[in-house]
């Protein structure tokens, strides 16, 4: 693999510890979802989506019961576990991993909207099942590392995958609403609205709108942030690209939350583990020591 | 790079550009459109509230994210915030009984664990004025009152 590529000559340790960091993600988020909650609506509401479609209806009143609903709650948990572990078996428990998680993400848009917040959280999981990932950093792991730069193409590959959907909203934002969405009062309308909408949550985008000078400052960094969700992809190839990426669009995402109640907490946890190879730098650290 | 490899990465590439291509989101899922803010917005933004009024004659805030305090809680208000969004603009069967279900889940929720329970809904709607005010409109409007009898 070419050395100017991200995450080239990466080890098993640098696979390994994405394996862990990616199931703790979605065990924290399935932990910590009361999905059982669902029992409580009308089934009419739910519009399953995408393969939840194959589901025959007749199944549905036992899978949205309370019990159906904690038996999933508790699968996922315990499969994510073993999945984190490494254990014995390690590709069919990540392959029940994606299917639970697939069908689980289903549920929470059926009975909401669909957006796409944890989908790249989800793919990264689809990917865990197709790459030697058990092969660091697990219980039951090879002995022999791969040769081929196996764990560089499968990082490679995962963070393709984290980084088209950045560049796809940027490509969909430039064809279809440009120049207009980023002159225009748009970004205003957005930081009025999805502050509003939570009346828990944070309400700074509201208030900053009030200033020309905040108005201003947001419209600029759209344009900025529109930029690098664009060139994301390139950051696979410039090393240099990278921290300055990860510069712009961590702030990005933090000020999300705060100014917009959006948290794609999921990628800011994630993009480091995907950019930098953290074993590496620890063993470095280890040898100067 | 194993064949396997290859063609997982061909076909996810693939299926993330046609899903993005497509627009049907209710049949491509997990595939999808990226559109995040990929729209012009026009108009002044609207907040709309559901107002619960109690057998005992209390007024109380009806919040999907309190009743829901989970990480899909803010699914359930977005998809309420489009219902009456939608509803506001024009009348449809289909959603105003979707709404009204979603609506009476959470009615039930909150009935659960409150004595005094939640008889009525109203959904109220104020705009937050744009330029050259940036500040909420005066006014909060009434839309419509749900019936939800003991």
């Amino acid at each position: 693999m070419d050395k100017r590529l991200l995450q080239a000559g990466a080890s098993p340790e640098t696979l390994g510890l994405l394996r862990i960091v990616v199931c703790g993600v979605w065990l924290l988020k399935v932990g910590a979802d009361p999905i059982g909650q669902f029992r409580f609506f009308p089934t009419e509401i739910f519009n399953p989506p995408g393969p939840l479609l194959l589901i025959p209806d007749s199944l549905w009143s036992i899978l949205l019961s309370g019990t159906g609903l904690a038996a999933l709650k508790a699968a996922l948990i315990l499969v994510l576990t073993l999945c984190a572990l490494g254990v014995r078996g390690f590709r069919v428990w990540m392959i029940l991993a994606s299917v639970l998680l697939t069908y689980h993400q289903g549920l929470v848009r059926g009975f909401g909207f669909i957006n796409h917040q944890e989908l790249g959280a989800l793919f990264c999981v689809w990917a865990l099942v197709v790459f030697p990932s058990v092969d660091g950093l697990a219980i039951h792991r090879r002995q022999d590392a791969r040769k081929d730069d196996a764990y560089g193409v499968a990082l490679l590959t995962i963070t393709f995958l984290m980084l088209v959907p950045y560049c796809a909203i940027a490509a969909f934002r430039l064809a279809f609403a440009a120049p207009e969405v980023f002159v225009g009062e748009s970004m205003t309308w957005w930081l009025a609205s999805l502050s509003g909408l939570d009346p828990d949550g944070w309400n700074w985008g509201r208030e900053v709108v009030a200033y020309p000078l905040g108005r201003l400052a947001f419209k600029l960094g759209f344009v900025v942030v529109t930029v690098m969700e664009l060139v994301s992809p390139l950051c696979l190839i410039w090393r240099w690209l990278r921290p300055i990426w990860l510069m712009i669009m961590m702030p990005f995402h933090v000020s999300c939350l705060f100014f917009m109640n959006i948290f794609f907490w999921e990628n800011v946890i994630l993009l480091p583990f995907l950019f930098f190879d953290f074993p590496a730098l620890y063993r470095k650290w280890r040898k100067r020591d | 790079m194993p064949r396997g490899v290859q063609v997982f990465a061909f076909i996810m590439t693939l299926a993330l550009v046609l899903g993005h291509l497509t627009s049907e989101d209710e049949k491509t899922f997990p595939f999808v459109t990226w559109w995040m803010y990929g729209h012009v917005m026009y108009g002044h933004p609207p907040k709309h509230d559901l107002v619960g009024h109690t057998a005992h004659g209390k007024e109380v805030e009806l919040v999907a994210t309190r009743l829901f305090p989970s990480l899909s809680g803010k699914r359930l208000t977005s998809r309420l915030q489009k219902q009456i969004g939608r509803l506001f603009i024009r009348e449809r069967p289909e959603i105003r009984r979707q709404h009204e279900l979603l609506v009476g889940a959470l009615v039930d929720v909150y009935n659960a664990r409150h004595e005094d329970p939640i008889v009525s809904v109203t959904v109220k709607r104020q705009e937050f004025l744009l330029k050259p005010y940036y500040d909420y409109a005066p006014e909060v409007r009434d839309l419509w009152t749900l019936e939800f009898p003991e």
